[in-house]
C-alpha cells in the first residue's frame, strides 16, 4: 500500500486509531477547533482527537437546536446524542461563535456520557491583557487534564509535545508547497484526507507516514493539471466531496484555508521558553478563523495564499448559517473581486443539493 | 347526545355525525372556492346518511381553516385541540398525531390525559402538504390516489432536493426529460415530503404510538416512507381524514356537557 | 403589502408614553449635536452605556434603530439593501437592516430624521459573538475608526472571577482611550456616580417587576418593552431614574386600586426571543382569550436580571464589567435557564412563547434548554414557531396566529381539565 493509500485508509477507520491507544488504558480527549491546545492534552499522556462529522441528514439534534443553527454543530449534535462519541473520556470545545457556545449548553445538559468543557479564549487577538487572561484559563485547563489523566504535566513535557505538534505542521506545509508547482504533485482532495488524517493520528505516527509521503510524491504530476487554479476557503470541509466536484469540474485545487487544512498547519510555535506562554501566543498573535479579530490578518494571509500558489480562483464554502464566513466573504468580497475573481456559495454540510453546487462551480470555472 | 363536527379543510371540507360514542355518518367533500356551500352541502347529504335533520343535532364544533366561515353556529376549536381529540377516541393509547391537510402540516404530542404537551405547525411553504403533491401528480400525469402505490415500485433512489414546490415541480419536469422512470422520481417525491414531516416530528421529538391522519394518510407510499424515517410503525386510523372533524364533534358534546 | 394585516401594540401606561418621548427627545438630541459638528459614536452589542453618558457622547445603538424603523413598518426595504450588498438572509437581521441604512443612497424621512453617520465605532461580541463582524462593514464604508471590545464567555455563572472581570475591565478603559483619543472626554467622577445611578434604576426595575407579579397584572409586555428601554439605553442617568420612579408609582396605584390589563384574567404567557416590532398588536391578540403576556425575556437584557449590590461606585470600570459579564444573554446557558425557571414561577406564568428569529445565532440556542427547564421544574409548556420580529418580509400572519390560537386553547383545555 502506497502512503497516500495508507493515509485514505486511516482517514475512512479512524476507530483503528482509537482502538489501538485504548488499549494501554490510555484516555482520548475530543476536541472541535484548532484554538484547543491539543499539545496541553497530549503532555499529559492522552490524545488529542478532532472530532468531524459525517454528511448524514439530521436527526434528533434538530429537536434541540432550531433548524437556523449551523449545520455542521447540529451534525455533531446528532452524532453525540448517538453516542458516536462514546469512547471519548471528555469533549473540549472553545469560544468561537454562537453556534459552539451552543453546542456547548446542549452537550452539558444533554450528553452525560461524555463531560464537555469549554476553553474560555479570547477572540481578539494581539492584546496582552486578554494574554493574561487566556493564560489563567489555560491553566485552568491543564489542571484539568491533569486531573482526567492522572499525569503532571510538566515544562519539559509540554515542550516536547509543541515540539512534535510543530513537527506535523511543520511536515504538512512542506507537502502543501509541493501544490505550488504548476503541475502540483498532490490534489486538493489527496491533500484534504491526508491533512485530516494527521490531525487523527497520534503524532508519533503521523510524522513518519508525512516523512515517507513527501519522499513518495515529490516528483510525482497530478493528472488534470490545466485548469484554472483555486483557493478555497470558507467553513470547516471534512469530507473532500465538495474539492472533488471542484476538480471534476476541471479546476485545480491548489490550496486550501481550511481548519482541516491550511489553518491547521500555516503556522508553528514561536520558540519561547515558557511553554504556557508560547500556546498563548500561539493562540492569539495571529487571526486565522473568522470568528476573531482583527481580520486584517486574514486578508494578508490571504493575499500571501494567492501569491504563493499563484490563485486564479477564490471558492467561498460557506456552511448554511455559519454567520462568522458569510460575514467575512461580504466583507472582504470587493477588495478580494479586485485581486482575483471569487465566488461565494453556500453548501449544506450533508451535503445535499450538489447538483446545483456544480452548475454554479462549472460556470465559475469556466469563466476563469 | 347527537352532535356535529365539521372540519373546513383548504382542499376538502369533512362532516361528522356523532350520537353519543358512535360515529353515525360522515361525508366528504371538495371545498372549492366557497367553504359555506361546500359545508352546507356537506351537512345536507350527512343528515340524509343518517336519516336525521339538523333541529336533532344538539351542537356543532367546527375547526379547519374555514371554521370562522362555516354557516352554523358552532363551538369553534383549533385543528391542534380536535386533532388530539379524535386521536384519542380511534386509539386511546396513542401519545401523538401527524395530521397532513390540503396546505397544513401538523405534528402533535399529548399525554394521557389528553393534555396537549407539545406540538408543530409548518411554514408557509407548501411542501410536504396535499398541495404539494397533487401538483407534482399533475406534472407526472399519474392520479393523485395511485401516487403512493407507484412510488412503492421504485427500482432507484433519487433525490428532489428542491424544497420549494415550484422549484421541485421544475426539478421534476426536467427528470422526465431526462426519461427518470416515474415510480423512481414519485418514490424521490415521497421522500422530500416525509422528510419535511419527519423534521417536523423531530422538532417535538415525537415518537411512541403515533397515528397519521389526514386525506394523505391513504397514500401507502408515504406511510411507508414515513415509517422508514421515523423508524416507528405509524398507525393509520379506518377514516383518517375525518379524525379533525370528529374530534370538532367531540369538543362539541365536551362543551355542552 | 397588499393587506395589512399587522398592528401596533395597545399601551395601557402614561409612563411609558412619556419613555416613548424620551427615545425620540433622546435621537433628536443626537441629530442636533452632529449638525452642531460633534463627534457620533456608533455603538454595537451591550457596550455598558455609562461609559458613553459620562463622556456626554451621542451614540446610535445597533440593536435600538432597527426596532424603531421596524415599529414603522420600514425595515424590509435597508435589510434587502444589506442583502443586496452580498450578506446573506441567514444573519442578523438586526444587523442587515443597520447596514442597509448605512449604505442607503436615500432614507425615508423618518429613518432621516435618526440617523447620522459614525465618527466613531464602539463595538463588541457581547452578546453576539458571530455577528460582531458586521461592524467592520461599516467601519469601511464610513472610512470609521472603531475599537472592539472583547467579552469572555459567562463560564462562570454568578460569580465572575476577577482575573475575567479584570480583563474586561481593561477592555473598557480601551474603548474609553479610544474614545479620548477621538475627540471625547470621559468625566471619571460622572462615571462613579453613574454607578450610583444605576443601581437605583436596577433595583427601581426590580420594584416594577414585583408590581407586575400581581394578579391581573397592570402592565403587559407591549408596555414592558418600550419600558425597558432606560434599562437598555439610559442607565446612569438621573433621566432613568426619574423614568423608572414614575412608571413605579403609576402602577402601584394600579396595583391597589386592582387595575388589570384585562378584566379577568385566564391565562399568563412570558415571550421569549424578539418580539414582534412590526406587529405589537400580536401580544393584544391573545386577549381574547383572557391571556395576557405578562413579560418578555428581552426585558432581562442589560441588567434587567441582576443583583445591583454587586456594585460599587469605587470601581466603576469592574462594576460595570461585572454588570456586562453576567448579563443573561452571554452565554453559557445557566444564568439564562436559572432566571427565566424562578421568572415563571415568581410571575405565574402558565405558559412560555418561544419565537425563533432565523437569522439569530444566539437567542433560538436557549430556546430547547428553557423549554426542558421550564417543563421539568415548573410543569409549565412552551410552545417554538418561527418568527422574524424585524423583517417584516419574513412575516406569516396566518401560521402564526394559528400557532398562538392551538398554544393558547390547548393551556385553556388543560386547565379546563384539572
Amino acid at each position: 500500500m502506497g502512503t497516500l493509500e495508507t493515509m485514505k485508509d486511516i482517514f475512512d477507520n479512524p476507530n483503528k486509531i482509537i482502538e489501538e491507544w485504548k488499549k494501554d488504558g490510555r484516555k482520548v480527549v475530543g476536541h472541535r477547533c484548532m484554538y484547543v491546545p491539543e499539545e496541553i492534552i497530549h503532555a499529559a499522556g492522552m490524545l488529542p482527537y478532532p472530532t468531524f462529522g459525517t454528511p448524514e441528514p439530521i436527526k434528533k439534534a434538530d429537536s434541540y437546536f432550531q433548524p437556523c443553527a449551523c449545520e455542521f454543530v447540529r451534525n455533531l449534535f446528532d452524532l453525540a446524542l448517538d453516542k458516536k462519541f462514546g469512547f471519548l473520556d471528555s469533549m473540549v470545545l472553545c469560544n468561537t461563535c454562537d453556534a459552539v457556545r451552543h453546542l456547548y449548553n446542549m452537550w452539558d445538559t444533554y450528553v452525560d456520557s461524555v463531560p464537555c468543557y469549554m476553553v474560555n479564549n479570547p477572540q481578539k487577538m494581539y492584546d496582552e491583557s486578554g494574554f493574561k487572561f487566556y493564560r489563567m484559563e489555560l491553566e485552568k485547563f491543564k489542571k484539568l487534564m491533569e486531573d482526567l489523566s492522572g499525569n503532571k504535566i510538566t515544562d519539559e513535557s509540554l515542550k516536547k509535545s509543541i515540539e512534535l505538534y510543530d513537527e506535523t505542521r511543520k511536515l504538512l506545509k512542506e507537502l502543501n508547497d509541493l501544490r505550488k508547482r504548476d503541475i502540483p504533485a498532490i490534489s486538493g482532495s489527496e491533500f484534504l484526507v491526508t491533512s485530516m488524517a494527521s490531525m487523527l493520528m497520534p503524532k508519533e505516527k503521523a510524522n513518519p507516514l508525512l516523512r515517507k509521503l513527501i519522499d513518495e510524491v515529490k516528483n510525482r504530476e497530478i493528472k488534470n493539471a490545466d485548469g484554472p487554479r483555486i483557493l478555497l476557503t470558507g467553513s470547516i470541509i471534512d469530507n473532500p466531496t465538495l474539492i472533488e466536484l471542484v476538480e471534476d469540474m476541471g479546476g485545480v485545487v491548489a490550496v486550501d484555508d481550511l481548519c482541516t487544512s491550511a489553518k491547521y498547519f500555516w503556522y508553528t510555535t514561536k520558540p519561547n521558553n515558557d511553554p504556557m506562554d508560547a500556546i498563548v501566543r500561539f493562540n492569539l498573535e495571529r487571526t486565522l478563523c473568522a470568528c476573531a479579530h482583527p481580520s486584517e490578518d486574514r486578508y494578508d494571509y490571504l493575499q500571501e495564499l494567492i501569491r504563493e500558489f499563484n490563485v486564479d480562483g477564490i471558492i467561498y464554502f460557506n456552511i448554511k448559517y455559519c454567520h462568522p464566513f458569510v460575514y467575512e466573504s461580504a466583507i472582504f468580497r470587493k477588495k478580494l473581486e479586485e485581486e482575483v475573481p471569487t465566488l461565494t456559495l453556500e453548501v449544506d454540510h450533508s451535503l445535499s443539493g450538489l447538483g446545483q453546487l456544480k452548475t454554479r462551480v462549472q460556470a465559475f470555472i469556466e469563466m476563469l | 347526545m347527537l352532535t356535529a363536527g365539521i372540519d373546513a379543510g383548504s382542499l376538502s371540507t369533512k362532516v361528522v355525525i356523532l350520537n353519543q360514542d358512535k360515529i353515525m355518518a360522515y361525508e366528504v367533500l371538495a371545498t372549492g372556492i366557497d367553504i359555506g356551500a361546500a359545508t352546507k352541502r356537506a351537512m345536507d347529504n350527512v343528515l340524509e346518511k343518517a336519516g336525521i335533520s339538523l333541529q336533532d343535532v344538539e351542537s356543532i364544533g367546527s375547526t379547519g381553516v374555514g371554521k370562522k366561515k362555516v354557516p352554523y353556529k358552532s363551538v369553534q376549536g383549533t385543528e391542534v385541540v380536535c386533532d388530539t381529540k379524535g386521536a384519542l377516541y380511534f386509539y386511546p393509547k396513542s401519545n401523538g398525531v401527524i395530521d397532513i391537510g390540503g396546505e397544513n402540516c401538523r405534528a402533535i404530542k399529548f399525554d394521557a390525559e389528553g393534555n396537549i404537551v407539545d406540538f408543530a405547525l409548518n411554514d408557509k411553504c407548501a411542501s410536504g402538504t396535499g398541495i404539494f403533491l397533487d401538483a407534482m401528480a399533475k406534472a407526472l400525469r399519474v392520479k393523485p390516489e395511485e401516487m403512493g402505490e407507484l412510488s412503492l415500485q421504485s427500482t432507484e433512489d433519487i433525490e428532489v432536493t428542491s424544497m420549494c414546490s415550484v422549484f421541485a415541480e421544475s426539478e421534476v419536469v426536467s427528470m422526465i426529460h431526462r426519461k427518470v422512470p416515474k415510480n423512481n422520481i414519485l418514490r424521490g417525491i415521497h421522500k422530500s415530503i416525509a422528510s419535511r414531516v419527519v423534521g417536523l416530528a423531530n422538532r417535538i421529538l415525537l415518537e411512541g404510538n403515533v397515528i397519521i391522519i389526514g386525506g394523505i394518510a391513504k397514500n401507502i407510499g408515504l406511510v411507508t416512507t414515513l415509517n422508514e424515517l421515523m423508524n416507528s410503525e405509524l398507525t393509520v386510523p379506518e377514516k383518517p381524514e375525518v379524525v379533525g372533524a370528529l374530534g370538532a364533534a367531540l369538543l362539541a358534546r365536551e362543551r355542552k356537557e | 403589502m397588499a393587506t395589512k394585516v399587522t398592528t401596533p401594540g395597545k399601551k395601557n401606561l402614561q409612563t411609558t408614553l412619556e419613555i416613548g418621548k424620551a427615545i425620540r427627545a433622546y435621537y433628536e438630541g443626537v441629530k442636533e449635536a452632529k449638525s452642531a459638528g460633534k463627534p457620533v459614536i456608533w455603538s454595537y452589542g451591550l457596550v455598558p452605556r455609562e461609559i458613553f453618558h459620562a463622556a456626554d457622547a451621542p451614540v446610535l445603538y445597533l440593536e435600538h434603530l432597527p426596532l424603531m424603523i421596524g415599529a414603522k413598518q420600514l425595515s424590509g426595504r435597508y435589510i434587502q439593501l444589506a442583502e443586496e450588498e452580498g450578506f446573506s438572509r441567514d444573519v442578523c437581521a438586526f444587523h442587515r437592516c443597520f447596514l442597509g441604512c448605512a449604505v442607503a443612497k436615500d432614507r425615508d424621512p423618518y429613518l432621516e430624521k435618526l440617523f447620522v453617520s459614525p465618527d466613531l465605532i464602539i463595538a463588541s461580541n457581547l452578546p453576539c459573538m458571530s455577528e460582531s463582524k458586521s461592524f467592520l462593514y461599516a467601519a469601511d464604508h464610513h472610512n470609521c475608526p472603531y475599537y472592539f471590545l472583547d467579552a469572555p464567555i459567562n463560564t462562570w455563572g454568578k460569580d465572575i472571577p476577577d482575573y475575567a472581570i479584570e480583563y474586561f475591565a481593561g477592555q473598557l478603559q480601551g474603548a474609553i482611550d479610544s474614545m479620548e483619543e477621538h475627540g471625547f472626554k470621559v468625566d471619571m467622577d460622572k462615571l462613579k456616580e453613574s454607578i450610583n445611578l444605576t443601581k437605583k434604576m436596577m433595583g427601581l426595575w426590580n420594584e416594577i417587576d414585583n408590581c407586575r407579579k400581581t394578579v391581573p397584572t397592570p402592565m403587559s409586555t407591549v408596555d414592558g418593552i418600550t419600558a425597558a428601554y432606560p434599562l437598555i439605553q439610559l442607565p446612569g442617568t438621573q433621566l432613568g431614574v426619574t423614568l423608572f420612579e414614575r412608571l413605579l408609582e403609576e402602577l402601584k396605584e394600579k396595583v391597589e386600586k386592582k387595575q388589570g390589563v384585562i378584566e379577568d384574567e385566564k391565562l399568563r404567557l412570558m415571550w421569549f426571543g424578539v418580539p414582534p416590532f412590526y406587529n405589537m398588536g400580536l401580544f393584544n391578540y391573545v386577549e381574547k382569550y383572557g391571556a395576557v403576556v405578562v413579560k418578555s425575556m428581552v426585558e432581562y437584557i442589560a441588567g434587567g436580571a441582576f443583583d445591583p449590590s454587586k456594585m460599587d461606585p469605587k470601581k466603576p470600570l469592574e462594576s460595570l464589567a461585572y454588570k456586562a459579564l453576567v448579563d443573561i444573554v452571554n452565554p453559557t446557558y445557566p444564568n439564562m435557564v436559572d432566571f427565566i425557571v424562578k421568572a415563571v414561577e415568581e410571575f405565574k406564568i402558565d405558559g412560555l412563547i418561544g419565537v425563533v428569529k432565523r437569522s439569530c445565532g444566539l437567542l433560538p440556542g436557549y430556546m430547547r434548554l428553557v423549554k426542558d427547564a421550564v417543563y421539568k421544574d415548573k410543569g409549565i409548556p412552551t410552545s417554538i414557531f418561527d418568527l422574524d420580529g424585524l423583517d417584516i418580509r419574513e412575516y406569516d400572519d396566518v401560521t402564526s396566529k394559528a400557532n398562538l390560537d392551538s398554544f393558547v386553547e390547548s393551556l385553556l383545555a388543560s386547565k379546563r381539565r384539572q
